[in-house]
Parts: C-alpha cells; structure tokens; sequence
C-alpha cells in the first residue's frame, strides 16, 4: 500500500470540507480525484502533502504514519496549480533546489537535473528563467522539480487548467509516460472527467467532501453506485422503473436488470443509459438493445465523430439525449420529425434521491 | 496613428505654468545653492565643509541614518511579514498607525519625545539619557523614517503567492532556508527601495532631531542642523556647502541603489 488514509476529517470553523475520508492506493497507480470546485479535492491532497493540517484522521505513506510529520519531512512531491516555480531561479535551478537542501553533493545534483531535464524533454532549456518558458514548459519544469528528491508520492493539483486543449493532451501524455517509467504513486486532482478518463487508473469521485465512489473509469462511466458519479461524468438519461427479481420494469415494459444491483432490488430505481448507449430504428426488429419505447426526433446535430440526437420520447413523455455514431445514423436513415424506436444496448441502475 | 496634436494657445499656457512651476522650485533653488557655495571660489567651499564642527556633524548625520535605516530594515520587514501574513485583533489599527509618521510634524515627535524624556517628563529616571542626546535623536529618526520599508514590502509581500513557500517546504527546505532563499530573494527589490526611502528621509530629517538633540554644537547637531546654524551666523558659504553635500550624498545613494537592482522598476 503506497498511500492510506483512514477517517481524514477536514473543518473549516463549522463547516467540514473532508468528511471521513478513507482511501488505499497501490504503489505505481495513478490515481485521479475528480470533483467539481469546492468539492475537496484539493484540500484532501493538501493534507496527504503536510500543507494543510487536519482535525482527525491517519494518514500512511509506504506504510509510515505521516500524519503529524511536516511537508518537509513527508517525502512527496507536490506540484502546484500554477507550477509555483521560483521565478528568481532558473529551470535546472529549480529543479536542483530539493536537492541542495538534501546537500546532494554537487557532481551527482548536477547529473540528477540533467537526467529529470531530458526526462521532461527540456534539456536545452536549463538555463531559461520561468517567465521565458511556456506554459507547457513551466509545467514540466514544476514536475521534474517535483520529481528530484525522488518522492514516494507524486501528487498534483489540477494542474493542466491554464493550458490550451491540444499542449493539455501532450501534457497528459507526457505525465503518463514519466509516471510509468518511475513507477511513481501519483495522485492528480481535476475537475475535467475526460482527463480523469485519460489518466487514471481509478478515479475517486468527490463531492461536498465526501468521497463518493472509486473505481476503474470505465466502471464509473457505465455502472455508477451515485447518482452524482452518473451526471458527474457524463451527461445522461434516466427513467424511473421498479426492479423485481431478475427483471426491471418501465411503466408495463420489462428489461432483464443490470448485474451487480440486486441491492436495489424490490426498490423504485431510476434506471440510467448514456447517450451513446441508446439506438434509433425506425422499427424496433432493426433496434440493437433493448427496445424502450417510441418517440419522436426533435434535432439532429454535428458532434464530430457522432451526431447528437433529442427525442421526444412519448411514454413515458420525456427529452433523450442520443449520441449516435455517423455511419449507423446513415444506416438508419434518421431525420428531425422522424418517428423512432428507441432503444437501450446498456444501461444500470441508481437508487432514488 | 493617431494624429500629432497641435498646440492650442492655452496647451501653452498650461505648459508655461509647469515650466515655472518646475523651475521656481526644483531649478532655481539648486542653482542658488551651487552659486552660493561657490560664491568665492573652490578654496571656501573646502574649507567650509572640513570645518571640525561641520565633519562632526555629517558623521552624525551618517550615524543616524545608517542606524535608522538598519533598525527600520529589520523591524520592517518582521512588522509587514506580520501585518500580511497573520491575523490579530485590532491589525487595522496598527496597520494604519504605521502611517503616523507621514502626518505628524516632526517637530512634534521631537517635542513629545521631550515631554516624555526630558528633565520634567514623565521617564526621567532612565538608565539612559534620551533627551538631547544621540539616543534620543536615533529613536526619533527612526521614527519619522519608519513606514518606508514597510509600505514598499507589504504590497510586494502580499502578491507573492504562499504557494512559492510550500513547494519549497515539500521540497524539505525549513521555513528559514525557504524565507531566505524563496521569500527573500522575491521581495529585496521592495526592501531596496524602502531603504534608499529610507536613508533619504533620515539624511534630510531636521525638526525632529533639531527638537529632542537640543541642537548643541558639536554633541547634537546633524548636517541639517547645522545649516540652520550656519544660516543663522550668517555663514552662507557654510550651509550652502553642507547643503550641496548633502544633496549629493542623496544623488549617491539613488545612484547606488539603482546599481543594486538590475532591469526593474520600469521595464
């Protein structure tokens, strides 16, 4: 176990931003805590960090109680969200601070900041003060710096913000690939669930400092346990049905019920499929899944690879969000004011609010 | 491109103004100081300013002004690291108390400091004496000086962004490896400035220190003081060499201090 919270309880005066926290990460995961702003998030990686003090709670790294030791004596690496390099010192400067604060005798410091300057593809660029790097140069700089003293746990603060969508994707790639050759426990917090989808190897999804659900990405995207998992991540449709033994039922309609939710079973469920889970046809023998009901199409938009579909469902009356790939949209022959078959090829359930 | 104005008969006029204005009072002055000085040649201004009473009374002003500037440094620095960083009941109040200094008359300051030091006042039995005597005339240097180095740190203080000291905190620095290689190094333009601000003011300073000295010649009496006195004995080629001196001890230390910090302030 690399990382290991037990209980970690946060207040602000009488407001409680980390409410009992408990989490385990495995040496060499990345791990991603995804949450909207003032979720926690950061908070909670400020206090594995040392940063922020906490009101109770253990917290383990490798297997040490870190929980009184101060950020210089916890041995993670942290960068911040806007890099904080020290604008006075030059890139390989500051890459070499952690280091002659641990006296790394100088032949070996400067060979260190020559391995982590290629590591993050910037040996050239040693010599450059802060303001004369990109933005995407600033950020590589902060994680090498972070990187030197060779931490037990990397830990990064939603970082990728001030970047522009294409550097963020290189970016990303380029943490991933570091994080892999170190074999670095990592733990990044974002507010973005498609950086979550691109990184992690699970995500922790936090709200109103509640550690809400964790698990591999593709898991929480299809079967989330919380509701706010299933909207957080993606937009999605819902309808209320009851669920019976091994069945579910819409209104008099009966689907086969997900795995894994016999916890809710004999319970008033909503039942959740994403958009690109749900198919058209215009009879339902042509409809891949499982046949829903009818309704009509109210607009067909571009979305790159995908065309975005609003039905007009008509029993029960409700809006569905479709994502549709173009090639089945041609296949089908859809068009605004069409009447359709709908039709759900996945979908899970979550419990009433 | 915008079209080059014209000047109008009355954007003449408001230019004339800001040419008398400027030279009645910052040109004519100076002109009347180096003619005054130089009235009878190089030889008397010489001999003015190596006078035993005058070179006593530079080295005092110097004393001063470099004890009142270390001291203010010092204590400027801990007071805006306070008045930034932490919170305390009443801090508004202290905050704007720094200010003191700028709005009281200095020849108050002097004449308080005698009605709470003095033969009469209320401290009379001090180990030290403070009424007209060096000690008393730092404490009022340093009080009319104080605000300088406070006022120039605290806004450079409070743009530095905390998260600079905790990076280097996770990187294993102690908070006093992180204030004097992370902090320090951020906010000495700020101190540089409060210093050269400083010093000026506590070179130039006359009714404080002219009040609780007493003005006794060679004991209390600075460059400023003793212009006065030189002025008074009728003695212009004295005070209009002090004077110059002085005025070139300032230029100096702006020459200096700008030398100090390279490619800042206006680039």
């Amino acid at each position: 176990m690399s990382i290991l919270l037990q209980n970690v309880i946060k207040r602000y005066g009488t407001q409680t931003v980390v409410q009992d926290v408990s989490l385990e990460i495995e040496q060499g995961e990345l791990f991603v805590l995804l949450g909207p702003s003032g979720s926690g998030k950061s908070t909670l990686l400020r206090i594995i960090a040392g940063l922020t003090s906490l009101d109770s709670g253990t917290i383990y790294l490798n297997g040490r109680d870190v929980t009184n030791l101060p950020p210089q004596k916890r041995g993670t690496g942290f960068v911040f969200q806007n890099y904080s390099l020290f604008q006075h010192m030059t890139a390989a400067q500051n890459i070499a601070f952690g280091l002659e604060i641990q006296r790394v005798p100088r032949p070996e410091r400067e060979r260190r900041v020559a391995e982590l300057l290629e590591l993050i593809g910037l040996s050239d660029l040693g010599d450059r003060m802060p303001s004369q790097l990109s933005g995407g140069q600033q950020q590589r700089v902060a994680v090498a710096r972070a990187l030197a003293q060779q931490p037990d746990v990397l830990l990064l603060d939603e970082h990728f913000g001030a970047l522009d969508v294409k550097i963020r994707a290189q970016i990303r790639q380029n943490l991933r690939e570091i994080q892999q050759r170190l074999n670095v426990t990592a733990i990044l917090v974002t507010h973005d669930q498609e950086e979550a989808f691109e990184l992690a190897d699970r995500i922790g999804v936090i709200d109103g400092g509640r550690l809400l659900e964790v698990g591999k990405p593709d898991k929480l995207y299809r079967q989330p346990r919380e509701r706010f998992t299933a909207t957080f991540l993606g937009s999605t449709n819902l309808w209320k049905a009851e669920r019976n033994g091994k069945s579910l039922y819409i209104g008099d309609r009966q689907l086969p019920a997900p795995d894994e939710t016999d916890h809710l079973s004999g319970q008033t469920v909503d039942m959740m499929t994403r958009p690109e889970a749900i198919d058209l046809a215009h009879k339902p023998e042509d409809l891949r899944g499982h046949v829903l009901g009818q309704g009509q199409i109210e607009s067909i938009s571009f979305a790159g690879a995908m065309e975005r579909i609003v039905v007009r469902m008509y029993e029960p009356e409700q809006r569905i969000q479709v994502m549709m790939n173009l090639n089945r949209a041609r296949e089908v022959g859809i068009h605004p004011g069409d009447e359709v078959w709908i039709g759900a090829r996945d979908y899970y359930l979550l419990p009433l609010q | 491109m915008r079209e080059k104005p014209v000047n109008t008969f009355w954007a003449w006029v408001l230019i004339g103004i800001v040419l008398l204005y400027a030279g009645l009072l910052l040109i004519a002055p100076i002109v009347a100081v180096i003619g005054g000085a130089f009235e009878k040649g190089i030889q008397p201004f010489i001999e003015a300013i190596t006078a035993p009473d005058a070179l006593l009374s530079l080295r005092l002003t110097f004393l001063l002004a470099i004890s009142a500037a270390v001291i203010n440094t010092v204590l400027g620095i801990i007071v805006s690291w306070v008045l930034v960083r932490h919170q305390f009941p009443g801090k508004w109040f202290f905050n704007a108390l720094v200010d003191l200094p700028f709005v009281v008359s200095p020849v108050i300051v002097g004449y308080v400091m005698i009605v709470l030091f003095g033969r009469t006042g209320w401290f009379q039995n001090l180990p030290i004496q403070l009424a007209f005597s060096v000690p008393g005339m730092l404490i009022v240097t340093v009080f009319v000086s104080l605000p300088f180095v406070i006022r120039e740190v605290m806004p450079v203080l409070a743009s530095l962004r905390q998260e600079q000291e905790e990076a280097a905190y996770t990187l294993g620095a102690s908070p006093w490896t992180t204030f004097s290689r992370i902090v320090f190094p951020a906010i000495r333009h700020g101190i540089i400035y409060g210093v050269i601000l400083t010093l000026a003011r506590a070179l130039g300073e006359f009714g404080a220190v002219a009040v609780i000295g007493g003005a006794i010649e060679g004991a209390t009496e600075t460059a400023t003081v003793y212009i006065y006195r030189a002025l008074l004995d009728r003695n212009n080629i004295g005070a209009y060499s002090m004077a110059i001196v002085l005025g070139l001890i300032a230029v100096g230390i702006l020459v200096i201090m700008n030398r100090l910090r390279p490619n800042e302030r206006g680039h």
